[in-house]
């Protein structure tokens, strides 16, 4: 699956050693292959601290849970973390559904995620 | 029969392989025996009544006598054989199963010496349909019980069971246990999948079964010798694909064997033009002017065998139910979906439901691909979907090996929160109201009830 067909978007920005990521739109089979190619080069740059903005997501299947996993497992090991802020509700539902919430974290901003609280 | 039967196998059943013929049984072969005998003798008595009365040997108020006891004695003749019939009546099915995707059709007309015939259409749950048919050797009391014996066998053998070889052997074993040496039964046995509409059948020895419909005509006939005669008879099952307007018509050799007064036998060549030039008429109409033509081809002529006719039509696709085939490859998703959430949308079924279906559809979907197809594109994924005021039904069906959904671990236990897959199937669960998947494993079936006939 080449990241070609994915028709997804997204911004990155740099805040000391933390990384905030927003995509946007649906994060379906072809995005989430996108995103977790994405997330892994990142993290290949040395960034492990990763904000997941996902106020501007409509809809995200479980492979797309799956690259969030992938991301999470490689930072885990060097003190980094995955950390997920806003989702809309039908996407913080599938959070709940799958029990995810208590691994990721939910914050209700970008700076609550940074601070960890 | 080329083959004779070992008399060795004839030793009594013991109490443990006796699981196809209860006490019932038993009791009524004792009963039918006694009465084959009983009707034995009355018929000797009654010839030599017959032939006394002939020679005429006793004065008339004798011969009005016999007359009389002539007659008496042929009435219990006949009521031995309304008995017979009545049994014959239990062993049929007394209403036939129901199901959208089938039309059924049955025509029996017993002989009045009782022909043996046997028919049965059962429901067999994991949404398949049984039919069967068979003809008892012999006919009168003697024919009855070879049919219980076969009804007994199939009743109990065809439980949890869906081959229709394997349902065979067992009524072919307890036959040959449980009858006299030259009694037996021809049988043709299918098994039809009403989900995706694949027939597996069996055929021993049973005349004429076949398929037909638009550009289609095929006599279903298999490997295999009749049932109740041999250790082996070597059945083998095949198997084919039912389309929408596909006809299957069974008959007994009641219809292609009896010879009318002009010496000519109804035969297949005829059955197989009466059928041709009517592959559209619908099944209940179909059985009725077939039974009209025959019963005018041997008007005059004593009907010496039951004749049955059982008839299965595949009703044609429902308007609602549409079909999307796609190969293995994600991008076709966008298709899929676009086309059932238009449907969605269209009844108003809301964001909420809409947003559920969609994922639904993306987890079944992905699954297929991935782990049914292993993403082999040359291999597809059928996608069978209704969307009405009721409810929205999905299924998704690949063309892999299938899996046992028990088999997956469950996600959402502590233990298993970090595994990087094996989501969709609590997603699933989650968004719609009802899943199930087909015994193989290769085919979810899914239903979102409409968001106003819940709570």
């Amino acid at each position: 699956m080449s990241g070609d067909l994915s028709t997804m978007t997204h911004e990155v920005e740099r805040r000391d050693d933390v990384l905030i990521v927003t995509p946007h739109g649906r994060i379906a089979e072809l995005e989430a292959h996108h995103l977790e190619r994405e997330l892994l080069s990142l993290i290949e740059q040395g960034s492990v601290k990763l904000v997941m903005n996902l106020s501007d997501v409509s809809f995200i299947t479980s492979t797309a849970l799956g690259a969030l996993m992938v991301a999470h497992k490689r930072v885990k090991p060097k003190q980094g973390y995955v950390r997920i802020v806003r989702p809309q509700p039908l996407v913080r539902q599938i959070l709940e559904i799958t029990k995810l919430v208590k691994l990721f974290g939910l914050y209700h901003s970008v700076d609550a995620a940074i601070a960890g609280r | 029969m080329a083959e004779k039967r070992r008399t060795s196998k004839r030793a009594p059943a013991s109490a443990g392989t006796a699981a196809g013929s209860p006490r019932e049984v038993c009791a009524l072969q004792k009963s039918l025996a006694k009465a084959n005998l009983a009707i034995g003798q009355l018929r000797e008595e009654i010839e030599e009544l017959r032939s006394r009365a002939r020679e005429g040997e006793n004065a008339r108020s004798t011969v009005a006598e016999l007359s009389r006891e002539l007659q008496s004695r042929t009435l219990r003749m006949e009521q031995q054989l309304a008995v017979a019939r009545q049994f014959q009546r239990l062993f049929m099915p007394p209403a036939l199963p129901r199901n959208p995707r089938v039309r059924l059709a049955v025509k029996y007309q017993p002989s009045p010496r009782v022909g043996g015939d046997l028919y049965d259409i059962f429901d067999m749950g994991n949404s398949s349909l049984g039919i069967f048919a068979a003809d008892a050797s012999g006919y009168g009391l003697t024919a009855t019980l070879v049919v219980a014996v076969a009804k007994m066998a199939l009743d109990t053998f065809r439980q949890g069971e869906y081959s229709p070889k394997r349902i065979m052997e067992q009524v072919n074993r307890q036959v040959l246990q449980n009858t006299l040496e030259n009694q037996f039964l021809t049988a043709f046995l299918a098994v039809v999948d009403l989900e995706t509409m694949r027939m597996k059948y069996v055929n021993a020895a049973h005349p004429c079964p076949v398929i037909y419909g638009k550009g289609r005509f095929e006599e279903l006939d298999t490997e295999g010798l009749c049932c109740g005669m041999f250790d082996d008879p070597k059945y083998e099952e095949r198997e084919t694909q039912l389309r929408p307007g596909d006809k299957l018509l069974l008959c007994t050799r009641g219809l292609v064997e009896m010879i009318n007064t002009a010496g000519e036998a109804y035969d297949r060549k005829r059955l197989h033009a009466l059928l041709q030039a009517n592959s559209e008429l619908e099944m209940s109409a179909l059985v009725e002017k077939l039974a009209d033509e025959f019963n005018r081809h041997m008007a005059g002529a004593e009907q010496l065998e039951d004749l049955t006719l059982v008839g299965l039509e595949v009703a044609a696709r429902k308007s609602t139910e549409e079909r999307i085939v796609i190969p293995s490859e994600p991008m076709q998703l966008n298709r899929v979906e676009s086309l059932i959430l238009a449907r969605l949308e269209s009844l108003s079924y809301g964001e909420r439901a809409v947003f559920g279906v969609r994922l639904a559809i993306e987890e079944a979907v992905i699954n297929a691909i991935k782990h049914g197809n292993r993403m082999d594109k040359a291999k597809r994924v059928i996608i069978t979907y209704s969307v009405d005021e009721r409810e929205c039904a999905i299924s998704v069906e690949d063309e892999g090996q299938g899996f046992d959904p028990s088999s997956v671990p469950d996600p959402t236990a502590d233990e298993n929160l970090e595994l990087t897959h094996g989501r969709g199937l609590v997603l699933i669960r989650a968004y719609m109201d009802d899943v199930k998947f087909n015994k193989k494993g290769n085919r979810i079936t899914m239903r979102k009830i409409a968001p106003w006939l819940v709570e």
